[in-house]
């Protein structure tokens, strides 16, 4: 097996390689030299890979992600340096040593590298299949290596402690094959700079907007996956996202941010120029009108969170409930560690987490929701076939969204692994008994009044966290440590207090507290009409306890109404306000 | 606890031809005016400035360095393509200080961990757009400016409230020095590389590799970078200042039937594309690497040693970077968390009387091979000079960025960082002299003496190294530590054999007093040197060196085996392949 045996065939293989370097994207699934490569490698691993009397892998999964990424940015109508396409084939290898029921995975401890940190490398530009293979097979060995030994250490803590959850360490799911090899869409780099030199161009004009930023990317990726049960796929995925980003102070120095945010599969399916130039002048007009307004008494009584902020509060607490979270066999160094990773929803299967009269499904098959064009897929990371899963029936918790990792009460995968968890990805909330907008205001009103209370809250915007991180590396640290909390940190950005006369007025920065999931049983209607909108999930589990990460998610939610909400004037002191006067711009 | 890395080390090979003097003349007569971008940074320094420096707690100097990279990164690995990429970005960097020279902002809050501007370097860097609008940039110094300057009143309020509770400090050294007003402005190099005929040259660099199945990673890189700088300050400097720099890296591993992983690495530094070595050159050493690393497989892992050695000019340069340079730059005099080895030393005799070392940023080149520490004006603002720091033997001057030490009141030009980093003192080239030097033979016999006379089996030749790093803080014991890669035992008689396992250690004044002599081989590595600031590019120069004694620890040893199955070399693809990847077989 010494190399010098076949050197001389190769040195003609090499030599003729360089010339003859096949492009990439190969049509169709059976003629792609990645493909080939990794189909040829499995089955070399699957037949021979096995070191001295310790076991074979009983499940070897290769997934090579190839992306294209394109963004442009700019401040004030001027461009930002960013690269040029850069394009990377990322490979990740999972193997399995054991059986289904009992194997090396769903562990923490002394020595423990993450699965998707183990068998994970740089694959070539070049189809070139003898780089491939190289590549396959170094990632293959050490992740298998690595097997062993997780497996060895997983026993051993296992000899003093009982295990935390008795289901298997991994599920069977049927075989599938899928296919999908859309091409990469062109990305035309000059219209997508004009586009976000005119909407970076409009806070020109404003010198009370203090920092802004209007950037474009355009992502494509094609995963190819393959693993050792006989499960194959492809899958194309575009994305077009454009972030304008503005911040400024209030008068009295509370900082304000906010951005308006897109996400598309393609650079035609943006909105077009004039309603994106409204939503810049918008989202510019939101932010400076803010500066003066009052800041919010302390309240307690009924709210209405309306569109964007029904979502962006559900985001932020109910939609991390919805996801399943293995609880692993851990060292007792880390045990504690990983019972905080859990999540309660698990235990809650069965009996009622929302009103009888609102329904939660998820279907990653969405192709668009209300004419709204979305990213779909068919197949999640595990080749598992998407479907439509639902949550939550009636108030009932039926179900947690999983991947092929069980937990007590659900044994297979619902087709929503997305990166190294589940992850949900087109949430529908439903309310069978909704009401029009008049009726919701009457409703919330009547609350009011029987509270004995003079006004009560509409909520239309909440703070935005990654507006303020984006524009403030500072302000990145705190988001990151309030995330993964049980009661987030919320804060309304735009409020009214609403009078029984229908007179509204603005309020500032209310703290919103206490509200958990489970104040989400408090809610008591509905509307009728249901808003789009998507945002990024920030799962509270961590890479190292089997989960999520972060990812977009499109919600189709009524505005909701809760009775019972307390709205905290905010405390702290504010920054004071800059103390040399922007330059000032010539317009553009 | 700072660890200062030295390493991604690059050697020069032979004398390189380069044309930079053709190229900045030609360009010469566009670039001497202004950029906008230099003018619309002085102008809202300016208004700043004026307006900071009359509140309660007034500004005393501002800075702004706008920093733009211009890059073409490649990489191939086994003969194929692994990235390819292309960016241009421009980052700001600022310094506000408030209080006066003698007691600023910046004074230490000894005894604290966790100070509140933990960040403080880092929010600092702000990225601004690469079109020279100059409103844009503008508004972007005016909005950090504010937040520099409300966070540097908040750090002299908590500097004035601990200097009253802790101990007198042991240097009452003012916190910066004043600098002359600088003018100068040079043509911005372009950067052209042809990347599709760069991609080939790359896949060719490697393709040899793939022909072993004992080796598991083979990479080649190449970064090239034109890095142009404009830098005001409220003391009337203006400067911009472009730089090119062009590398070539090669890496290979490999790994022993025990399980060590054996690395060879190779680099070229250039200023110009032209000045990187031709394919015939690179490929002889691809060859050479491939050699070396079969040779490192079947070499023997010898044990902990201490004895007498031969450090070849690479080795012995990376020596002095890590156990000299780093422990005479001047901030960490007056940091008392630092081993300050050299403090009390200046006019004592250190090294051997015919022994000299300075440094000097304005060299371009040192005998035949260009330097990567050559810059005009530091990221201070002030401009570049050759130090001396050792005069026949005897230690004379730190390296000196603007912030005193006691007998060293100013700047010597050496203030230097990455983009997106405070700067501090930092090594620029560095180089050993050594007069009436012996020829390597006489080396050698030297060794080979010293072995007979202290009855050692044999003695040590380091040749080859990928690099090293030092500790200089008193938290842990000040040690340095050289990575060789290829080192030699030399028998009594003049055999020599390659041996692997263990790397060069030691600690600094002990090390320094077994120096007897050097050889008339002088050797360069030109490198990045990563430490608090960043990673700047550095070079380091010195003959062959002979050392009475030194001592050799063992690796750290990957416990990995080598890979189960062989490589999957031998096996051609199936039928199923395509039609145009057939062909290939």
């Amino acid at each position: 097996m010494r190399p010098r045996a076949w050197l001389l065939a190769f040195l003609y293989f090499g030599a003729t390689a360089t010339g003859a370097r096949a492009q990439a994207n190969a049509a169709g699934h059976a003629n792609d030299v990645v493909m080939q490569a990794m189909r040829d490698e499995l089955a070399r691993s699957v037949e021979q890979l096995r070191l001295d009397t310790l076991p074979k892998p009983y499940f070897i999964a290769y997934r090579v992600a190839e992306s294209q990424f394109n963004s442009v940015a700019a401040r004030l109508g001027s461009l930002f340096g960013r690269g040029d396409n850069s394009r990377t084939r990322f490979l990740s290898v999972e193997v399995h040593v054991g059986d289904y029921a009992f194997d090396n995975t769903n562990y923490f401890g002394a020595g423990f590298v993450p699965s998707s940190f183990v068998g994970f490398g740089f694959m070539p530009l070049d189809d070139d299949y003898q780089e491939i293979r190289r590549q396959l097979w170094i990632a293959t060995d050490r992740a298998y290596k690595q097997a062993l030994e997780a497996l060895a250490q997983k026993r051993a803590a296992l000899e003093t402690r009982m295990r935390p959850e008795e289901v298997a360490d991994f599920s069977r799911e049927a075989v599938h094959t899928d296919t999908d090899e859309t091409p990469a869409p062109a990305f035309n780099r000059s219209d997508a700079e004009a586009l976000v030199r005119l909407l970076s161009a409009t806070f020109r004009a404003v010198p009370e907007i203090y920092n802004s930023n209007v950037a474009l990317s355009s992502g494509w990726s094609l995963t190819r996956y393959l693993n050792s049960e006989g499960t194959s796929f492809t899958r194309a995925a575009p994305r077009v996202t454009l972030n304008v980003l503005a911040n400024t102070q209030a008068v009295d120095g509370m900082p304000l941010a906010d951005s308006y945010d897109v996400a598309v599969t393609s650079q035609a399916g943006l909105p077009s120029r004039d309603s994106l130039l409204a939503a810049a002048r918008g989202l510019t007009a939101r932010l400076t009108q803010l500066r003066q307004v009052p800041l919010a008494d302390s309240y307690e009584g009924p709210v209405l969170f309306e569109e964007s902020a029904a979502v962006e509060l559900f985001n932020a607490i109910v939609a991390p409930k919805l996801i399943a979270t293995r609880r692993p066999v851990a060292n007792p160094q880390f045990d504690r560690m990983m019972a905080s990773a859990t999540n309660d929803w698990l235990d809650l299967l069965g009996t009622p987490v929302l009103p009888r009269f609102l329904s939660i499904v998820d279907d990653p098959t969405l192709r668009s929701i209300d004419g709204i064009p979305v990213d779909a897929y068919r197949v999640d990371d595990d080749g598992v076939p998407a479907r439509a899963t639902t949550v939550v029936e009636h108030g009932m918790l039926k179900t947690l969204l999983t991947t092929r990792v069980p937990v007590t009460g659900i044994a297979h995968s619902t087709g929503h692994r997305r990166g190294t968890g589940a992850m949900p990805s087109h949430v529908v909330v439903t309310a069978d008994s909704a009401m029009t907008a008049p009726e919701l205001r009457r409703k919330l009103l009547a609350l009011a009044a029987s509270q004995g209370l003079e006004y009560a809250i509409v909520v239309r915007r909440l703070a935005n966290p990654r507006a303020t991180a984006q524009l403030d590396p500072f302000a990145m640290m705190a988001v990151m440590m309030s995330s993964g909390s049980d009661a987030p940190r919320v804060q309304t950005l735009a409020a009214f207090k609403v009078f029984a006369d229908g007179r509204e007025e603005p309020v500032r920065g209310a703290d919103i507290t206490g509200l958990s999931a489970a104040s989400f049983k408090t809610i008591v209607a509905a509307s009728q009409t249901r808003t789009v909108y998507t945002t990024s999930l920030m799962s509270r589990t961590t890479p190292f306890a089997g989960g999520g990460g972060a990812g977009l998610v499109t919600y189709a939610m009524p505005s909701l109404l809760f009775a019972n909400v307390s709205l905290r004037r905010p405390r702290g002191g504010n920054p004071r306000l800059p103390l040399v006067s922007p330059p000032s711009l010539d317009a553009r | 606890m700072t660890r200062h890395v030295f390493s991604r080390w690059s050697r020069v090979a032979g004398p390189v031809l380069f044309s930079l003097v053709v190229a900045s003349s030609r360009a010469d007569a566009q670039a001497r005016a202004a950029s906008p971008v230099l003018q619309a940074m002085k102008e809202e320094l300016a208004r700043n400035f004026a307006a900071l420096r009359t509140q309660p707690t007034p500004a005393y100097f501002l800075s702004y360095e706008i920093t733009e990279t211009r890059s073409v990164n490649i990489n191939s690995s086994f003969g194929a393509l692994a990235s390819s990429s292309a960016g241009r970005r421009r980052v700001l960097d600022m310094a506000v200080r408030v209080g006066d020279y003698a007691f600023d902002n910046t004074h230490a809050v000894r005894g604290q961990f966790g100070r509140p501007d933990f960040f403080g370097g880092f929010a600092g860097m702000a990225e601004v757009p690469i079109e020279d609008d100059a409103g844009a940039i503008r508004s972007i110094l005016w909005y950090q400016t504010d937040r520099q300057y409300k966070r540097a009143v908040e750090q002299i309020a908590s500097a004035r409230t601990n200097a009253q509770v802790a101990v007198a400090a042991e240097d009452s050294s003012a916190d910066y020095s004043a600098a002359p007003a600088e003018k100068y402005a040079e043509a911005i190099v372009p950067l052209d590389v042809d990347r599709a005929e760069w991609e080939k040259r790359l896949r060719s660099y490697t393709a040899p590799f793939a022909r072993y199945g004992d080796l598991y990673d083979a990479r080649a890189t190449l970064d090239a970078s034109v890095e142009t700088r404009w830098y005001v300050n409220s003391e009337g400097s203006e400067l911009q200042l472009s730089q090119p720099t062009y590398r070539l890296f090669l890496v290979a591993h490999s790994k022993a039937d025990d399980g060590m992983e054996l690395p060879r690495y190779e680099s070229y530094f250039a200023t110009t594309l032209t000045g990187l070595p031709s394919d015939e050159v690179v490929l002889k050493a691809v060859d050479k690497m491939i050699r070396d690393l079969h040779a490192l497989r079947v070499a023997p892992v010898i044990d902990p040693y201490s004895g007498p050695a031969i450090l070849s000019g690479r080795a012995s340069a990376v020596f002095f970077h890590e156990i000299f340079g780093h422990r005479i730059e001047g901030h960490r005099q007056r940091n008392e968390n630092e081993g300050q080895t050299f403090k009390k030393r200046v006019n004592d005799k250190i090294l051997p009387d015919n022994f000299s070392v300075f440094f000097d940023p304005t060299l371009k080149q040192w005998e035949s091979t260009q330097l990567a520490g050559f810059y005009r004006y530091d990221n201070e603002g002030v401009r570049a000079r050759r130090v001396s720091v050792v005069e026949s033997g005897v230690f004379k001057s730190f390296i000196m960025s603007r912030v005193p030490i006691e007998g060293f009141p100013s700047s010597n030009g050496h203030g230097r960082k990455q983009a997106g980093f405070s700067p501090v003192a930092r090594q620029s080239n560095l180089v050993v002299q050594v007069f009436q030097p012996r020829t390597h033979a006489q080396l050698k016999q030297m060794l080979i003496d010293q072995v007979t006379r202290d009855n050692k089996p044999f003695g040590l030749l380091f040749d080859d190294i990928e690099g090293g790093f030092t500790i200089t803080q008193r938290f842990i014991p000040n040690a340095f530590n050289v990575l060789p890669i290829m080192v030699y035992r030399v028998f009594p008689d003049g055999r020599e054999e390659l041996v692997r396992g263990v790397d060069l250690i030691g600690t600094p004044l002990t090390t320094f007093s077994k120096i007897v002599a050097g050889d008339d081989q002088i050797a360069t590595f030109n490198g990045i040197c990563g430490a608090e600031s960043g990673g700047v590019p550095v070079s380091a120069s010195s003959p062959a060196l002979f050392l009475s004694q030194i001592e050799v620890q063992k690796k750290l040893k990957s416990q990995d085996r080598p890979p189960i199955l062989a490589a999957p070399l031998q096996q051609s693809p199936r039928p199923a392949v395509p039609d145009r990847e057939r062909g290939r077989q």
